[in-house]
């Protein structure tokens, strides 16, 4: 056998290891567990965990998308509120969002919190019930960042409020 | 507690459908999803179920390039392979595949062949793009079977709002590049339009008047168009323009006056690595004698003029629960060449059809459709004498298809199986049939495993094949009766979380049926130079895998670390024609803060086996003295770098130095050769062919 075939076979092995260490390792799907993060604001790592316990809007977008620019209006508004969290995550550098429109840079001001998702967002977004990647995504969490809404794909002020509010009747019962 | 909404992998893929972009091979773009629950969602994940690497628009800019080449260079498992050191023929090569094997695409729709991708790669507009989607292995794509290598996808943007960009950049050597892109975009559509110019100077290392970086003058003209609803169907497409006029070997861009300047030597023989002991030719190896050179500029000198037209366009329409797509592209494409005297003009003519619906069959998500493809060359040409050679690789090449795909996703999701398979009919080398089939399994929310399995074919054409395979000869005997067939296995094991992502993978290609050029023949009745088109007898075979990792270091900066490693199996000189390397490493770090981006990129290129690649055995080279070259290539370092300031929201400037360290091959070895007999070749190539290259500019975004 010569070198070269040595090394394929080993190659060869290695590939079906490989699938075979795929039938070792379970899928995870515990939709009702905490979730959490740890992104960059541009200046410090921010770990969802580690906030104050508090229901929190989380929402993915991009600067490049239409759905989620007409959107931001609804979550600022409701950040502004005061009665939820609003945290959103762009999946893009923060070089890259400075190409939204000015209204939406506003509309990212405090009492909105943003984060910068990773260049490899497949992950988190799975993480957070959204495997197949579509933008925008949107959850309300509870206070002990179980997720009680979602929804992918352009929301309403009225979905939002609504979410909230049941969101917060579960955390009462 | 409930979820009030779960986008099933079905749902969204039949959303994804609506992209417009090769709904065949889901290659997204922006869509409009109308499933039912949900209105306007742009995916940001990439066909998951073959890995893609996707480059986005943001990570051209931050290497610095400038053209398609430059862009996918220096990176896992890709790279740009030079393949002539006077006329810088480019191409882009996965997994260290001959670089014919990649197919280049415009939003999903296959209108490059071997005779646009010789030079034509260069003169791919990189204004306006979305992103480039890159996929490695052998039917990677449905819709471009002859990727045996894999296939880049370049996906234009639909803007959303007006745009005016305007990137000005200087550099060494005479470089100029110029950048507009505009944009107006209306209630249910958007039209753009791009320009761009790109000139440099020819760079001579070694000082003996011989370029090694080939000068150019391009300019690239294109409008693009969307509409997002005509009568249903949402429409885009684009028309490009290219021209471009470069020369190598003679220094400067005086065309008509190198090509007129055919005898004396204005050469400097004596220059560089190992040069000949006296300026005016060289030692001839097996006599010990010297040979004058005397063929003047042309002799040592390619020109080569390039014309494209180019025209995609794409329509997507809803059917049933499912959609339908209808996509044509068209291409002109004339190159006006002067290769060393020989005369090589040719003219090409291809278009692309495709209809095809995307349907789902209960939980099955089935895509069929049909293709046709029409691909011609007709030339007309002189050797160096000036013997007509017209037509000497005419070819006209028909080939309709049909694909079933279906897709199915297996346990909520956790599993996702796409099988396919095409039947495609060559008039010249009659029905192929091209199966795939790939898994992914989402082991987790981070981590899964990606495992295909796939057959490409490829009708070989024999433009540039291999080499200068065309020229000075008298006719091309064709003993080639089948198609070169690529099988491919690959695997990938990716974890992404959200400060550090890693991917491994695994590829297996073998070839067979491998297209030889063999321009070296003659007439055993006449004696004329020929050249002998054949079919390798023994099937080329590629082994390789690589590692990327990739850590966010601080909330400004992230690592990028990467390792590659190749065995390469073949006996027949000729198959892998260019030296590769067995091992290549990669290290990377990108810095955003505020207003200043950075980019700081090593990377290492392995030793590279010279004797065995240039099959020294049979024929082996020399340098200008006398002495053999080297049967391995020293590994080397290219450290490049780039910075970049915005002023405010319009402006922005940056700086940037590619090959920091001024590696190039010509300190360590000429890129010329002389065989034993004398002849002199310009193909001698494993490293950098221009040292540090100093740019710098400004950006205006409107």
């Amino acid at each position: 056998m010569t070198l070269f075939d040595k090394t394929s076979l080993r190659s060869s092995l290695a590939l079906w290891a490989g699938l075979l260490a795929c039938a070792a390792v379970n899928a995870e799907n515990q939709p009702n567990s905490a979730l959490d993060f740890e992104l960059s604001d541009g200046h410090r790592f921010v770990q969802l965990s580690r906030l104050p316990a508090q229901t929190t809007v989380i929402n993915f977008w991009r600067a490049d998308c239409p759905p989620c620019l007409r959107e931001m209006p609804a979550l600022a508004a409701l950040a502004r509120s005061g009665k939820v969290r609003v945290i959103t995550i762009a999946l893009q550098k923060p070089a890259e969002t400075l190409g939204a429109p000015s209204a939406i840079q506003a509309a990212l001001a405090p009492p909105m919190h943003v984060l910068h998702g990773p260049g490899e967002p497949r992950g988190l977004l799975a993480r957070f019930g959204n495997r197949v990647g579509a933008l925008p995504h949107t959850l309300v969490l509870d206070d002990q960042r179980r997720p009680c809404a979602q929804r992918t794909g352009e929301i309403t002020s009225d979905w939002l409020d609504h979410a909230v509010t049941n969101c917060s009747k579960a955390k009462t019962t | 507690m409930k979820i009030k909404f779960h986008l099933t992998p079905l749902v969204a893929v039949l959303s994804l459908a609506f992209s417009g972009a090769a709904i065949a091979d889901k290659q997204l773009g922006e869509v409009t999803v109308s499933s039912g629950k949900t209105t306007g969602a742009k995916p940001v994940l990439r066909d998951e179920i073959i890995a893609t690497e996707s480059l986005g628009a943001r990570e051209l800019e931050k290497t610095g390039a400038t053209m398609l080449t430059e862009a996918l260079d220096k990176r896992p498992g890709i790279s740009m392979q030079v393949e002539c050191s006077i006329c810088n023929v480019r191409n882009v090569v996965l997994n260290n595949l001959p670089g014919r094997y990649t197919t280049l695409l415009i939003d999903g729709i296959p209108i490059f062949s071997s005779v646009s991708t010789a030079y034509g790669l260069d003169s791919v507009s990189l204004g306006g793009l979305e992103r480039i989607d890159i996929s490695r292995g052998a039917g990677t794509s449905l819709i471009a079977p002859e990727a045996l290598a894999g296939s880049v996808n370049i996906v234009t943007r639909r803007p959303t709002k007006d745009e005016l960009l305007i990137n000005q950049q200087f550099g060494s050597y005479g470089h100029l590049n110029t950048d507009l892109f505009g944009a107006k975009a209306f209630t249910g559509g958007a039209l753009t339009a791009n320009f761009n110019h790109n000139q440099h100077d020819t760079v001579d290392g070694d000082d003996n008047r011989i370029s090694e970086y080939t000068g150019y003058k391009r300019n690239l003209g294109g409008v693009g168009f969307f509409v997002d609803d005509l009568g249903g169907f949402k429409i885009r497409g684009r028309f490009d323009i290219v021209d471009e006029k470069r020369m190598g070997g003679a220094m400067g861009t005086d065309y008509s006056g190198v090509k007129a300047n055919g005898s004396g030597n204005p050469f400097d023989w004596s220059k560089g690595q190992n040069g000949s002991p006296y300026a005016g030719g060289w030692i001839v190896p097996d006599t010990g004698l010297t040979q004058d050179y005397t063929d003047g500029l042309a002799g040592m000198s390619e020109i080569i003029f390039t014309d494209r037209k180019q025209f995609v366009s794409s329509a997507t329409h809803k059917l049933g629960e499912g959609s339908m797509r209808f996509a044509v592209g068209y291409a002109k494409h004339k190159q006006d060449s002067f290769y060393e005297k020989a005369v090589y003009k040719a003219d090409q003519t291809q278009y692309y059809l495709e209809a095809s619906t995307q349907q789902p069959l209960g939980e099955t998500l089935v895509t069929t459709g049909v293709t046709y493809r029409y691909e011609d060359l007709a030339s007309v040409g002189t050797d160096a004498s000036g013997t007509p050679n017209n037509g000497i690789d005419n070819y006209k090449y028909r080939t309709p298809g049909v694909f079933l795909q279906g897709y199915h996703s297996f346990l909520e999701g956790v599993v996702e199986v796409n099988g396919s398979v095409r039947y495609d009919k060559h008039n010249v080398f009659g029905a192929i049939t091209s199966p795939r089939f790939n898994v992914l399994w989402n082991h987790n929310h981070e981590l899964n495993s990606r495992f295909a399995v796939g057959r490409g074919f490829r009708a070989p054409t024999s433009f540039f094949e291999q080499d200068h395979g065309i020229l000075d000869t008298t006719r091309i005997v064709r003993n080639i009766d089948k198609a070169e067939i690529s099988d491919n296995v690959s695997y990938a094991l990716s974890y992404a979380e959200d400060r550090l992502a890693w991917v491994g993978s695994l590829n297996y290609n073998r070839i067979k049926n491998m297209a030889l050029l063999d321009s070296g023949a003659t007439d055993p009745v006449t004696g004329d130079a020929i050249t002998l088109f054949t079919s390798a007898r023994k099937p080329v075979i590629v082994v390789g895998g690589d590692l990327t990792v990739t850590y966010k270091l601080t909330p400004n900066l992230e690592t990028t670390i990467a390792a590659e490693h190749f065995k390469y199996r073949f006996s027949e000189a000729g198959t892998l024609a260019f030296a590769r390397p067995e091992t290549r490493a990669y290290l990377r770090l990108d810095y955003e803060s505020g207003p200043l981006t950075g980019m700081l990129r090593g990377t290492w290129t392995g030793p590279m086996d010279l004797a065995k690649f240039y099959d020294y055995a049979n024929n082996p080279r020399y340098n200008f003295d006398g002495t053999r070259k080297m049967d391995k290539s020293p590994d080397y370092w290219v450290v490049d770098l780039r910075g970049e300031y915005r002023l405010n929201k319009q402006w922005s400037a940056f700086l940037g130095v590619d090959n920091v360290f001024d590696f190039k091959q010509s300190d360590k070895e000429s890129m010329l050769w002389v065989d034993g007999s004398g002849a002199i070749d310009v193909t001698h190539i494993w490293g950098t062919n221009r040292g540090r290259f100093i740019y710098g500019g400004v950006k205006f975004a409107l």
